[in-house]
């Protein structure tokens, strides 16, 4: 499978030279002008239905926000985002409520999008309240359902947050998102908060639920082989752009972009036999007020050029059918 | 490599037990550790969140106070650090056996420079007399060199919120180094870091383990770290030692079923699974756990006496496991 | 903290005193006038329509105003209605009452106060602890006129070693300060408290204790300086306290205070004298928040800059 930019008519969600700035809140004086850190960088991203696509990298890259962006948390400082073939951010009234009932989204901390005060099966039913009227009767119904389905008992259902384990809180907010029967879910580090052990259950169900209704699935995570394991094809970010985004058996097996080549190896491997030439990333992310000239990564880049700091590499499509943004890679002088 | 048994231990747990004070009072956290720490030795401690691994840490050099009580024996070069008076804990901490913790931000005090903080440690080691001031400058510098600080004379100068978590926790390693510890207990450094940075730490700790012979106690949820990091590891659940041993025995031929569960469970980076091994139930809390094995109810290997009987000591080779029906297939990856 | 930051609060201070004069000038107005209480009830009509006349009080209410602004700005705050002086010196003159009151009263709020919430703190959960909390709510739930009588009938009537009214001798501060003591210092004790043990189970405590200083050494070098950024920040809303305590104290004890002359200004409609000790209080309160603010930002480094929606 390859990126599917081109083939533009199974494309479920188009994201387009997507931009967000936010205004710095530093007290001035009226006359000063104002100042911005731009988070998200004019990028692009396509997803098919039924595929599954990773957006990784570390703190401060702008993968929550993009997120955000399509959830309309915020409101992009420019760009589009098409969902299903209509501008989201341009859909009013009825319209607008139909296509978002489609789109669902769970994030990092359970007990923090649940409420402490109500039994979890009637925060599971409420989305349809809201969307469409009181049955509770039949409501109670597709809730139990939907519980049995991520993996919890009826029993579950009448209690609190506070009762069930971290896991299951997990579980239940899944669950509200499933109940509206969404074609596309977006997931923001839906399993960082988690134990190890119950990491792979929840990773698990998420497999099962994609792959019986069916469900295109956006996974937003800072845990690469999760990506890995999960995703078709992954988009590697840093400091607000995408720098590598493709296939997860080429990106994976064989990283192009340098920066995306030390992500990956600095992910420890639980098999002390493996003894990997380990080229440990120098310095720290630099500050988003302060952006690095050109392109962003060059400051700790292994293969910078001179001219690296001074001209912004495109995201490019390279020969494969991934595409990265580095001039080491278009300009065909990489050693791999 | 160390093996277990070598030469004479820097640190003995022996059967220790840690409860907190309170409404759980006669339900202990950890129950029943033992284990050794030789110079020169990182010894990794993992297990998931209620596992006891961070109590056991700070039961060590009785960080908990009034909060919980201890029982067994906690000998730091043959001195009892559970019974020995608070005179000489103080004198041990810093000294002889440092910490540092998960999220150095705020495990720093936010209104202190982080050069006061350093500067601090330092004047308890060398006095604060008037000839040591200098001493002390050049010293601290030395130590932030050490660590890895750019520019440091400048960065002494900012406050924890101005620096970032890696450049944070480079600043509390430094603190700990200050009194030249010969033990340094090292609770999940890393989690609250980026891969990247957490590379650029664990490198560090290795460097400082090889070059001042120190030993590390260093305890994760990453069995990765562990790794490629420690020599020797303790997998902790339920407030005890489920398998103990060299790294390359235990990572690599798991025995106990828990350890052989988290290693499946987790995806690689470097290899491709269809399936994820999954472990079921839930993680216990410590009011609710079993007579016998804590990993019990949640055991694909369970037999009939688990549950009630506490399961044998089992040695092999350089490692031990406690489990009467050990794993015997090898790891997916293999 | 910069400039701008300075400056802006600046502003913001000056539009507060303005706005509460302001409100203070047209309610007192709206509320009647001192006619009555100078002139007395059976005054002739070619009387009443002198007084008026001297005083402007025939203008409507912006005419006044814009009277009142022009003089101030002149530095005029007008004569006091009821003693024919000018309203500033009647203030000034009962100052010093109020202030050495309210001074020793602060001196031994903050010095009982904040020995009593530390001690309660590094007790934590020990009978001195819960001894201390105990008085801490009591005093903190007595309302300072139930205090101010119980004391006068404790030791003035029934013992009669201290005097319940007026001023001049040492003995006559003993009552008034202990109303404003009492209840001050139990709301500084429980504050300190709850600030102390914030800053004790705070993990920077525990990285103190790992780098070899003894528990004392900690709380004198990492717990004392951290509390004592909230108890600072509530200052500003301190003063605002004992201003509204001595008002309540000064007239229940006859003290010749400010305060005093404060009720007595209301009741009798002395519009210029009303206005003088607003602007006094208002200034105050203004000055001791912007004082907080500076300090604060002074003490915790952590002024951070926020994101917001673009």
């Amino acid at each position: 499978m390859g990126i599917a930019i081109k083939t533009k008519t199974n494309d479920l969600l188009v994201v387009k030279e997507l931009e967000k700035k936010f205004l710095l809140k530093k007290i001035k004086m009226p006359w000063q002008r104002k100042s911005y850190i731009h988070v998200i960088n004019g990028i692009d991203l396509s997803i098919k239905k039924g595929e599954s696509l990773g957006l990784v990298g570390e703190s401060g890259c702008g993968k929550s926000t993009v997120a955000k962006l399509i959830m309309n948390i915020h409101a992009p400082t420019a760009g589009s985002i098409v969902y299903n073939g209509r501008e989201l951010n341009s859909l009013k009234g009825d319209e607008e409520k139909k296509t978002r009932r489609n789109i669902q989204y769970i994030f990092q901390d359970p007990m923090g999008a649940l409420n402490p005060r109500i039994p979890v099966i009637e925060q599971i039913y409420e989305p349809l309240i809201i969307h469409y009227g009181r049955d509770i009767k039949e409501y109670y119904k597709k809730s139990v359902s939907v519980l049995e389905s991520v993996g919890l008992k009826e029993s579950h259902g009448k209690m609190y947050p506070h009762q069930l384990s971290g896991g299951q809180r997990q579980r239940v907010v899944i669950a509200r998102a499933l109940i509206l029967d969404p074609d596309f879910l977006i997931c923001d580090e839906p399993i960082s908060a988690l134990d190890v052990s119950i990491q792979s259950q929840v990773v698990n169900l998420f497999m099962k639920i994609r792959d019986e209704r069916n469900i295109t699935l956006l996974f937003i995570s800072h845990d690469l082989s999760m990506v890995r394991h999960l995703c078709d094809s992954t988009a590697v970010m840093y400091m607000g752009n995408i720098v590598e985004y493709g296939d997860n058996e080429l990106l994976f097996n064989n990283p192009l972009h340098p920066y995306t080549k030390a992500l990956i190896n600095a992910i420890p491997i639980p098999d002390p036999r493996i003894k990997r030439e380990v080229t440990i990333l120098e310095g720290e992310i630099p500050s988003l007020q302060n952006p690095p000239s050109g392109c962003r990564f060059h400051p700790r880049c292994p293969v910078a050029q001179p001219d690296c700091s001074i001209k912004e590499p495109e995201l490019t499509t390279l020969f494969d059918g991934r595409r990265a943004a580095c001039f080491t890679l278009t300009q065909g002088r990489f050693d791999e | 490599m160390r093996t277990l048994q070598n030469d004479k231990p820097l640190l003995e747990i022996k059967n220790l037990f840690v409860g907190f004070n309170g409404a759980h009072e006669g339900k202990p956290v950890v129950r029943g550790i033992t284990l050794d720490v030789h110079a020169g030795e990182i010894l990794g401690l993992v297990g998931e969140s209620g596992s006891g691994k961070s109590v056991t840490c700070y039961s060590i050099i009785r960080l908990l106070g009034d909060r919980g009580w201890t029982e067994g024996e906690v000998l730091f070069d043959g001195k009892d650090m559970l019974s020995c008076p608070e005179q000489e804990i103080v004198a041990i901490r810093g000294r002889e056996i440092a910490m540092i913790f998960q999220d150095a931000q705020s495990f720093l005090n936010p209104v202190q420079t982080v050069g006061s903080q350093l500067r601090e440690a330092l004047v308890l080691e060398k006095g604060s007399t008037k000839s040591s001031v200098l001493k002390i400058e050049t010293a601290a510098i030395k130590l932030l060199n050490e660590v890895g600080i750019p520019d440091p004379e400048r960065k002494m100068e900012d406050f924890p919120h101005q620096l970032s978590g890696g450049q944070n926790q480079r600043i509390m390693i430094a603190i700990m180094l200050a009194g030249n510890p010969r033990l340094l207990i090292a609770d999940e450094p890393t989690t609250a870091l980026d891969v990247t940075i957490q590379a650029q730490i664990l490198r560090l700790l290795k460097k400082l383990c090889e070059e001042r012979n120190m030993a590390i106690i260093l305890v994760t949820h990453d069995l990765g770290v562990i790794a490629e990091t420690c020599d020797n590891t303790v997998v902790m659940y339920g407030g005890r030692v489920m398998e103990y041993g060299s790294v390359d025995q235990v990572l690599v031929e798991p025995r106990h079923p828990y350890t052989f569960g988290l290693l499946s469970s987790k995806p690689r980076i470097d290899k491709k699974v269809k399936q994820l091994v999954t472990i079921d139930g839930v993680v216990p809390s410590p009011e609710d756990l079993p007579q016998g094995c804590p990993f019990c109810d949640r055991c694909i290997k369970v037999a009939r006496e688990c549950c009630d009987i506490s399961p044998p000591r089992v040695v092999e080779g350089a490692r031990h496991f406690f489990c009467s029906n050990p794993v015997k297939e090898k790891l997916v990856w293999e | 903290m910069n400039s701008a930051y300075i400056i802006r609060k600046l502003l913001r201070a000056m539009l507060t005193v303005w706005l509460v004069t302001t409100f203070v000038f047209i309610i007192l107005r709206l509320s009647g006038d001192p006619t009555v209480s100078v002139l007395g009830v059976e005054a002739s009509p070619e009387a009443v329509e002198a007084f008026h006349a001297k005083w402007g009080l025939d203008d409507s209410v912006g005419v006044q105003y814009a009277n009142f602004i022009k003089n101030a700005l002149h530095g005029d705050l007008g004569l006091s209605i009821l003693e024919g002086t000018s309203a500033v010196t009647s203030v000034v003159s009962r100052l010093f009452n109020t202030l050495t009151l309210m001074g020793i009263s602060t001196a031994l709020v903050f010095t009982i106060g904040v020995s009593f919430g530390l001690v309660a703190s590094l007790f934590h959960n020990t009978s001195k602890d819960r001894l201390i909390m105990i008085f801490a709510v009591a005093g903190y739930s007595s309302p300072t006129f139930v205090l101010a009588i119980l004391l006068i009938l404790l030791f003035s009537i029934q013992l009669g070693w201290l005097p319940s009214t007026g001023s001049g001798s040492w003995a006559h501060y003993i009552l008034p300060v202990m109303t404003m003591t009492i209840i001050e210092s139990a709301v500084f004790a429980r504050f300190t408290r709850s600030a102390m043990l914030e800053v004790l189970y705070q993990p920077y405590m525990k990285t103190a204790l790992a780098k070899g200083l003894s528990w004392k050494q900690a709380v004198r070098r990492h717990a004392l300086p951290n509390a004592a950024i909230p108890v600072v920040t509530i200052m500003g809303f301190w003063v605002g306290l004992i201003i509204a305590g001595a008002v309540i104290t000064e007239t229940i004890f006859s003290w010749p205070g400010v305060g005093r002359l404060l009720i007595y200004s209301v009741k009798h409609r002395d519009y210029n004298v009303v206005q003088v000790i607003v602007l006094c209080v208002s200034c105050t309160m203004v000055i001791a928040n912007f004082t907080v603010d500076l300090l604060y930002g002074w003490l915790d480094p952590r002024i951070s800059i926020e994101k917001s929606e673009a």
